[in-house]
């Protein structure tokens, strides 16, 4: 049984390394130069007050070239997914669309641990590390980073479908 | 009145070159102070069409029959200046070119007051000497309508078929008993990775079948005499010797490999080798490989050999992608220190490496890559990942050192027999880097491909063509000019030691037999043809008989005695 | 003699220097140009890479010599039209624009631009000076002939004025000069025309056109040049004080999937000069390269680099800025920048900063390419991919191509391609066509 299992996990990882480098190739990560204008165009040390390399769109794609499982860790979500990387990238990486499809392949491979879901249907909603930031931010709202927005719309739905059968003209936007 | 000595003084500011430092109208006034002057003026650029036209204006209205102009170096401007004067019909050998830039402001940026008094100086010489100029005329010599094309890599093939096209005859000598040099050991050229035998058999077939051309294999050249138009060429073949009389002589002897010995493990591991051995070592295919390093500026861009290779960048790039092609699932890492990918094909080309998952790891110059391994073998490399900033481990099955092109090993006695100049790196050494690249200074003799710098095949085509067209100029023409200005003996002073004979670094001067009053004897005599007017013959001549047009002693000493 | 003659169209360094070469041979040569002077963009320089030659001062007797051979005829400020026919025997239509100026009695003195009243926006100068209506191209140009732009002309336009025919001397002006039609049989054409220089507006993130000290490495060159519009000081168009910090960014719209892909071969070296020329200007004056791969290939070009780092006061950082922000104090621009050695990411002032611009071919290529049925590739060079043994001949028998209409590549480089379409040429009119 034990032995089973371990099996399993190793073609997971095997699996998660060959999806990563699918989605490394079809962003073009191969073609990154090095020149270092994504990391001065992200807008990362603003949300997070600092500038760490490793949790930069450069390290993780260089770390990416060397070991393409080895960063089940949390370096790689810090990312906003801004796409201001990808805008100015002068060799045509798409690191923003290589990072939403790594971290959706990091959760379905098992890593959980960074990310934070819809409290109602457990969807992936942003990594923690933002949720973090964005609750100091938000002050009273921050109850809406708790759903995601087909819950959210599920729940105002119904509250507007209620008003609206007390004969006011609301249109139902479901 | 025809003998009266009429100078005009013309001083350039060349921009603020001179007029930045040197006051320029301070000596202008000053010129016109100085006997014999008629006229003085200063102009911005002297070199433009407004300064020449203005000289050409004040010869005609003033009569002038000297011409001084003070401004910047006599190697680029003297020739125009020359041709200025004769336009306007004075003789161009009365003209005096005074230098104010490298002699002057150039030299002395932060000294305005004394830059200036100096510029006064040099311009009392130039004018005290060229009062002393006599008219003199060129010489003219007829042009042998044949090249001798020494080399017959890529440059020299392309060479000797443009000029046989063209309609010359091409003494074609190449010391290997095969034509295409360097290029018969690269499989596969870049970027479009077709065979290199596809480019060079038509080519080198043209060459063995065009009438125009002789070929000479397994040939040297052991003597060169002669000058523009005329020169004699002795070559060795297969023990034999001949003369070969051509007009001008194409430079194509290309360079060498550079074996990295004692680097990153060449020599020791039979798995590390250069780009070129890489090449003939896979001949027949590619596969075979999982973990391949190529390690690039091996050799070049450091301190003994400062150069750049210029497309050995491209020649990793090539092998990476034939070797990845054959094993796509091979890891291929090439070791880089800037990749020289310049221009529109190549930075596709770069482009295309790393679409098929090569990887360009950058390390510095202060920190080469190691390469270990056990017994023969190379197993590892390991490295300073520069922008990593980190040491990483590569698994390495084989190890290709990316190594740039030296100058070739009979470079040194090639321009020893042609007197032609060596660069600091051991290169042929154009006449000048940007505007001359072809050339020598000495008339007739022209470089093309490695022998010169590295080159790749749109380079070495483009020099040889070059070449080419600068060489069926004098050929085209029949004819060549040559300067006035060269050294005569005076024969009653002539003590036949001998000594200029020795001297002349272009074989200029020999043996003459005149006939005098105690019979015949043997004095030096100089050919105006080959004579470069270089002057070492009159500076050596102990009994003074050895003058050199517009340098003779009494014009030189003149201008020395006007210093103060 | 029966040779046909040759047209080659574009009077920079290439051109000129082909023209010179099949002139030299014997050959009758029509140099075409459309600006009011040859001499193209090296005209523009200040200094050339790696000698620090003088531009002028070299290219200067090459212009001169065109001028004056006997076998060249100079037809400036002008343009192709058309072109018929095959190798052997094309036929060629020049349009010959007037200048309103008479060419055989002009003698460049100036005096008529000098009382000319309507200034123009200097496009030699890179727009950092002024001309006037009535103007020479530049002070060496060859022809020296003035010429008259009648799109900002007062007269030509429609309003009061004259001045100018009043007062030259030589009696050269002459209003009524009517634009001509020549037509030209030639064995073969050489097309050497050239580049342009790619704006860089739409680099927002680097501000040039809003932030006043960031300029184009041309508008740097025009600047610290002697005969530009400052006089070869250095000022900073905001206050006019010359600056003590200076950076270089380089790829600039070059190496960019977003603008021009390749890499535009010269700009590695071009800034280096500008540094190196900048620091002799101003002893305490110091420079910064932003640089991805320090391209450096040509003879003698490594060692320049070294002298630029230990004499020159010139530092190389190996970073692709992101954005150029200003210090609204001082209008000192501020790069933004990781610096990729050592991954700090950064943020410095410097008194200006010089934009190295991609190269871009001439917008002339693309019409006289037209003209000639000669293919270009996407970029719009000209495409040299019919032999690999030959990269002169396009893909029209008779009709070569040199320097950087073909690629982009230096003046050496440009000067020896010259030369060889000249043996082109010459092969291509010895087999009698």
């Amino acid at each position: 049984m034990e032995s089973a299992k371990k099996k399993s996990k190793e073609s997971v990882e095997q699996e998660l390394a060959s999806g990563i480098r699918i989605l490394m190739e079809k962003n073009r990560l191969n073609v990154c130069l090095d020149c270092g204008k994504c990391s001065a165009v992200c807008p990362m040390v603003r949300v997070y007050g600092e500038y760490v390399h490793n949790r930069g769109t450069r390290s993780i794609v260089e770390r990416l070239s060397f070991d393409p499982k080895g960063l089940a860790d949390e370096t790689l979500w810090y990312c906003l997914a801004c796409r201001e990387c990808t805008f100015f990238c002068p060799s045509g990486v798409d690191f923003q669309n290589f990072m939403m499809g790594f971290r959706d392949l990091m959760i379905s491979h098992g890593h959980k641990e960074y990310a934070h879901f819809c409290s109602q249907c457990g969807a992936y909603l942003m990594p923690k590390r933002q949720l973090e930031v964005l609750k100091t931010t938000m002050n009273g709202a921050a109850d809406l980073l708790y759903e995601c927005p087909n819950c959210k719309k599920n729940r105002y739905g119904a509250v507007l479908f209620k008003l609206s059968s007390k004969g006011r003209s609301f249109t139902l936007l479901t | 009145m025809s003998d009266a000595i009429r100078i005009g003084v013309f001083v350039c500011h060349c921009g603020s070159n001179i007029g930045g430092v040197v006051n320029v109208p301070a000596v202008v006034e000053y010129a016109k102070s100085l006997p014999l002057v008629d006229w003085a003026e200063g102009n911005l650029y002297t070199c433009s069409e407004d300064g020449l036209s203005s000289i050409r204006a004040r010869i005609h209205e003033l009569h002038l029959n000297r011409v001084v102009v003070a401004s910047c170096t006599p190697r680029t401007h003297e020739p125009l200046f020359r041709k200025n004067c004769e336009r306007a019909g004075l003789n161009k050998y009365l003209f005096e070119f005074v230098n104010l830039r490298e002699h002057c402001s150039w030299v002395h940026m932060d000294k305005p007051e004394e830059a200036t008094r100096k510029a006064m100086d040099l311009v009392r010489m130039g004018v005290a000497k060229v009062g002393l100029l006599t008219p003199r005329e060129d010489l003219s010599s007829d042009v042998i309508r044949a090249s001798l094309v020494l080399g017959g890599g890529i440059s020299g093939l392309a060479a000797s078929l443009t000029l046989a096209n063209q309609g010359y005859r091409v003494e074609l000598v190449e010391k290997q008993g095969k034509l295409g040099g360097l290029l018969r050991s690269v499989s596969r050229v870049f970027p479009t990775q077709q065979l290199t035998s596809e480019l060079l058999d038509p080519m080198i077939r043209s060459v063995l079948g065009h009438e125009n051309i002789r070929v000479h294999l397994g040939a040297e050249v052991v003597g060169i005499k002669g000058f523009v138009g005329n020169f004699e060429a002795t070559v060795t073949e297969s023990g034999k010797s001949e003369n070969l009389r051509v007009g001008t002589i194409i430079v194509a002897t290309g360079g060498e490999p550079f074996r990295p010995e004692g680097l990153l493990g060449y020599g020791r591991y039979e798995n590390v080798m250069t780009q070129l051995e890489f090449e003939e070592s896979h001949r027949s295919g590619y596969s075979g490989h999982k973990h391949v390093v190529i390690v690039n500026c091996v050799g070049a861009r450091i301190g003994e050999r400062t150069y750049c290779g210029r497309f050995c960048c491209i020649v990793s790039m090539k092998n990476a992608i034939l070797l990845k092609e054959a094993n796509p699932d091979a890891e291929i890492t090439v070791l880089q220190r800037d990749v020289m990918a310049c221009g529109k094909l190549y930075e596709d080309y770069y482009q295309k490496a790393l679409e098929k998952g090569i990887r360009f790891l950058r390390y510095s110059v202060d920190q080469p890559p190691e390469v270990t391994g056990s017994g023969k073998r190379a197993e590892r490399v390991k490295v300073f990942h520069t922008l990593m900033g980190k040491e990483i481990g590569l698994e390495a099955d084989l190890v290709v050192l990316t190594t740039p092109l030296v100058p070739g090993k009979d470079n040194q006695s090639l321009a020893q027999m042609m007197k032609i100049p060596l660069g600091m790196e051991g290169f042929f050494l154009e006449a000048h880097q940007k505007l001359r690249p072809v050339e020598f200074p000495a008339d007739g003799i022209y470089v093309a491909g490695t022998a010169r710098y590295p080159a790749d095949i749109p380079d070495c085509i483009g020099q040889a063509f070059a070449a080419a067209a600068k060489a069926a100029i004098p050929m085209a023409m029949g004819k060549v000019v040559n300067e006035a200005f060269v050294s005569e003996v005076n024969p009653e002073r002539c003590s036949s030691c001998g000594r200029c004979i020795e001297v002349c670094p272009f074989g200029a001067v020999d043996w003459a037999e005149v006939k005098g009053p105690q019979g015949v004897r043997k004095i030096a005599r100089v050919n105006p043809a080959e004579c470069k007017g270089c002057g070492l013959c009159a500076s050596s001549c102990l009994s003074g008989a050895i003058g050199l047009a517009g340098s003779t002693d009494e014009q030189v000493l003149s201008a020395i005695a006007n210093l103060n | 003699m029966d040779e046909k003659a040759v047209l080659i169209i574009g009077g920079g360094i290439a051109g000129i220097q082909s023209s010179i070469d099949l002139a030299n041979m014997g050959k009758k040569v029509y140099l075409v140009e459309k600006k009011p002077s040859i001499g193209g963009r090296m005209a523009q320089l200040d200094k050339t890479f790696p000698t620090n030659d003088c531009a002028m001062c070299i290219l200067a007797p090459k212009m001169i010599e065109c001028a004056n051979h006997e076998n060249i005829t100079l037809l400036t400020y002008s343009e192709v039209l058309e072109v018929q026919g095959e190798q052997g025997n094309f036929r060629a239509r020049i349009l010959k624009k007037a200048r309103f100026v008479e060419e055989s009695k002009c003698v460049g003195c100036g005096e008529c631009a000098a009382k000319c009243p309507t200034k123009v926006v200097d496009e030699f100068n890179a727009g950092l000076g002024v001309r006037k209506a009535i103007y020479k191209y530049f002070p060496q140009a060859v022809p020296s002939t003035y010429v008259i732009d009648p799109e900002h002309c007062r007269l030509m336009q429609g309003k009061k004025c004259g001045v100018c025919e009043k007062t030259c001397k030589a009696k050269a002006i002459n209003y009524e000069q009517k634009d001509s039609e020549i037509v030209l049989e030639v064995g073969a054409v050489v097309m050497a025309t050239g580049f342009d220089l790619y704006n860089v507006a739409p680099l927002k993130e680097y501000g040039w056109s809003t932030l006043p000290n960031v300029l184009t490495a041309m508008q740097f060159e025009r600047m610290i040049c002697a005969s530009g519009p400052t006089g070869g000081h250095l000022k900073r168009p905001s206050d006019g004080k010359e600056p003590v910090s200076l950076a270089f960014i380089q790829c600039v719209g070059s190496r960019d999937v977003r603008h021009k892909r390749y890499c535009s071969a010269v700009c590695c070296m071009h800034a280096t000069k500008e540094a190196i020329l900048a620091h002799e200007h101003c002893r305490g004056l110091s420079s910064t390269i932003f640089y991805m791969d320090m391209r450096a290939v040509g003879k003698g070009f490594q060692d320049y680099v070294r002298r630029a780092k230990s004499e020159y006061s010139v530092e190389y950082v190996r970073a692709r800025p992101g954005r150029i922000t200003e210090n609204e104090e001082n209008h000192n621009p501020v790069i933004h920048y990781e610096d990729t050695v050592t991954r700090e990411l950064k943020a410095r002032e410097f008194d200006m900063v010089v934009l190295s611009q991609a190269l871009i071919p001439s917008e002339s290529n693309l019409s006289v390419a037209g003209k000639l049925g000669v293919e270009l590739d996407e970029f719009g060079f000209v495409s040299m991919t019919r032999d690999v043994l030959d990269p002169f001949t396009t893909n029209r028998d008779g009709i070569f191509a040199c320097g950087f209409c073909q690629s982009p590549m230096d003046v050496p480089d440009s000067v020896i391609r010259a030369s060889a379409a000249a043996s082109k040429v010459a092969e291509a009119l010895a087999r009698g066509h």
